[in-house]
């Protein structure tokens, strides 16, 4: 099972005004009726019958209500299982390759460089897909298209010899910019699957992209993680030899975030590899070629189910319910 | 085009004049307290209430049109749009621009020369589909600016950075077709075709000319030379990148007619001369015309779910009416 909006659910809260405000209504209402019919509390058989009725059906229409709105929450959030089959009719491999060149990346934990480290491979990754085109999508704080989807292997190679975190400008860290750019990489018309690689430490200074990965799962994308670092962390040692530190003067220490990549790759359907793993470069050219393959000989892809009308339905009748028990006419036997 | 996943939801709309008169119009409906204001035969008492009877009315509208948002929500709306999708490949272009300072001449009223011949080429490339496109600049040296791409928002965005001099003072025509030889090299393009748009003669760079073109002719490049500017004496006026002066003065002499048909003529392309910018466009038209490739073209319909704003929408309207409903009108029954 699948939440795609998870933070719909904290909507959920608002059951508890709901439920305030109508436990308030209640006791409000019970002094005025009395007022109003001249029936009060206690006041016989025949005023205690019309006030428990009038309870039961503010009650029933209250918990009717509730149950509305969490079901309609849960449509909201967009729970999904099971898979069913969607046609595709494609041939080819389009791959965008996102990597992080934030200065995190300049650790020397991966064991070498984790950038110098990141770029090896998509160099080895350019030589076991030779008939692939690849796009370059580098991201920092902010996203940028280095290289458009090409064929041309000489200026692939020539960038990722030549990659430094100076080839993004801004600051942080936010890896939802750079696979929501990804995303955007493949041009439109083009009858090729896809898949994205994304290379970093995991290490995102602007949240978790999991919508990001959520919508490339709903596009049929993909996106292979290569987690680059080591968890036990690393101090940063930037061009000149310094060490990078913090405001508090003490070194940075940079740590791989394994359970961001692997939670980024199990959402869009793609697998998570470690770069300190011997032979990474070539079982992800497998892994993607096994995916081109898979998917061209089935002809078809696996796509969630979203079950979000059985909720809506469900809390819909509940919504007449709580309609009816209200206007309908209650008649004592 | 608005289209539903599951249609037959919209027939819950058949329950809302029911629901409607139920709730509202039924004399004997259970949330209704009857009153008698009036004497006998006499005119009734309106209570002066009139802001009050609003509130529970635009109240009524937010529930009935939160129900309606409801049902068309479970009818699973959507955004659907067609994608053409290319099965054939397509050809591989280079286009090929001097940025030498004489491209600064203004005899191409009511721009110079390297203006025109970059709104001709952004027309060119705006009238193209499905053939990966790249540039390169040539001044004193050349350079890629976009590898071939199918990715025509970046390629335009890239030759709109362009400017004269950026590659300094010179005219590079070999090595501006070398380049492009060399980054078609690895296409898998059953055509391949180099632009070359100059307005000089080659003084610069390590490659001649006519050797270039044996290159692109070994590669099964085709080359369309094109020769821009006139035979007069042109004003012309530019600013210095280093510097930021802005030079001005004349411009005579022209590009070398014989070298830039004999590159085109070993590569099996052609050789124009565009003395105007009418001509200039005519030639791309011609050159637009002459390279076309075979096009299989799938129509791939691609639908965008957008159930979620119709529940949001649904859930604030009836989430409005419960509270206007307990808290402001303070409902009894």
């Amino acid at each position: 099972m699948n939440v795609e909006n998870p933070f719909y659910l904290l909507l959920l809260l608002i059951l508890i005004p709901v439920a305030a405000a109508a436990v308030w209504n209640y006791r409000q209402g019970r002094v005025s009726r009395g007022r109003l019919t001249g029936d009060t509390e206690g006041g016989g058989a025949g005023a205690n019958d019309v006030f428990n009725r009038f309870f039961v059906k503010t009650f029933l229409s209250t918990l009717f209500f509730c149950a509305f709105l969490v079901l309609a929450l849960l449509a909201l959030a967009d729970i999904s299982w099971g898979t069913s089959p969607e046609p595709e009719d494609r041939s080819g491999l389009d791959v965008v390759i996102a990597v992080d060149v934030s200065r995190s990346m300049l650790a020397q934990d991966s064991p070498a460089q984790r950038l110098r480290t990141a770029a090896d491979i998509c160099l080895g990754l350019m030589q076991g897909l030779p008939r692939c085109r690849f796009a370059v999508v580098v991201f920092r704080g902010a996203a940028l298209l280095a290289v458009p989807m090409t064929e041309d292997r000489q200026i692939l190679e020539s960038f990722f010899q030549n990659i430094s975190p100076s080839v993004a400008g801004s600051a942080g860290t936010s890896v939802e910019s750079g696979l929501d750019l990804a995303l955007e990489a493949f041009p439109a018309g083009t009858a090729s699957h896809k898949a994205i690689v994304l290379l970093s430490d995991g290490e995102s200074l602007a949240g978790f992209p999991g919508a990001s990965a959520e919508k490339a799962e709903t596009l049929g994308i993909p996106v292979f993680t290569v987690g680059t670092g080591a968890a036990e962390g690393s101090v940063i040692r930037l061009a000149d030899g310094s060490l990078l530190t913090g405001k508090d003067g003490r070194p940075v220490v940079t740590r791989l975030n394994e359970n961001a990549l692997r939670a980024i790759a199990g959402l869009s359907r793609g697998e998570y590899f470690s770069s300190r793993e011997p032979g990474v470069t070539s079982r992800l050219a497998q892994k993607l070629l096994d995916f081109e393959e898979s998917r061209g000989k089935m002809g078809f892809r696996l796509v969630s189910v979203h079950r979000y009308r059985g909720f809506l339905f469900a809390g819909f009748l509940l919504l007449c319910a709580a309609v009816l028990v209200r206007s309908i006419k209650w008649r004592k036997n | 085009m608005l289209t539903f996943e599951a249609p037959l939801f919209l027939l819950l709309f058949l329950l809302l004049p029911p629901g409607i008169w139920l709730r509202h119009f039924c004399r004997g409906r259970g949330n209704l307290l009857l009153f008698p204001f009036a004497v006998w035969k006499q005119r009734s008492f309106t209570p002066p209430l009139r802001l009050l009877r609003i509130v529970l009315c635009v109240s009524h509208v937010f529930f009935w049109t939160g129900c309606a948002a409801l049902i068309i929500a479970l009818a699973g709306p959507g955004v659907t749009s067609r994608e053409r999708i290319f099965l054939s490949r397509g050809i591989d272009m280079m286009i090929v621009l001097d940025e030498s300072p004489s491209m600064a001449a203004r005899d191409f009223q009511p721009k110079d020369r390297f203006e025109t011949a970059r709104e001709t080429v952004r027309r060119f490339i705006r009238g193209r589909e499905n053939d990966p496109i790249g540039l390169v600049g040539f001044g004193y040296e050349a350079a890629l600016q976009v590898p071939p791409t199918l990715d025509y928002e970046f390629l335009l965005s890239e030759l709109d950075k362009l400017h004269i001099m950026a590659l300094g003072d010179g005219t590079a025509i070999g090595m501006g077709i070398a380049v492009a030889a060399l980054h078609l090299r690895s296409s898998s393009a059953p055509e391949k075709v180099i632009i070359l748009l100059t307005d000089g003669k080659n003084n610069a760079g390590e490659i001649p000319p006519d050797t270039a073109a044996s290159i692109a002719s070994q590669i099964g490049a085709r080359i369309y030379a094109i020769g821009i500017g006139g035979r007069a004496e042109a004003p012309i006026e530019l600013k210095d990148p280093k510097s930021g002066k802005i030079l001005r003065g004349s411009l005579e002499g022209g590009f070398d007619d014989d070298v830039l048909r004999t590159v085109a003529e070993k590569s099996g392309g052609a050789y124009f001369f565009a003395g105007n910018s009418g001509t200039l466009n005519a030639i791309f038209s011609a050159i637009d015309s002459l390279e076309t490739a075979e096009r299989r073209v799938r129509i791939q319909v691609k639908t965008l779910a957008i159930h979620r704003w119709f529940i949001i929408a649904g859930l604030i309207l009836l989430a409005a009416d419960f509270f206007i409903r307990i808290l402001i009108l303070r409902e009894l029954l």
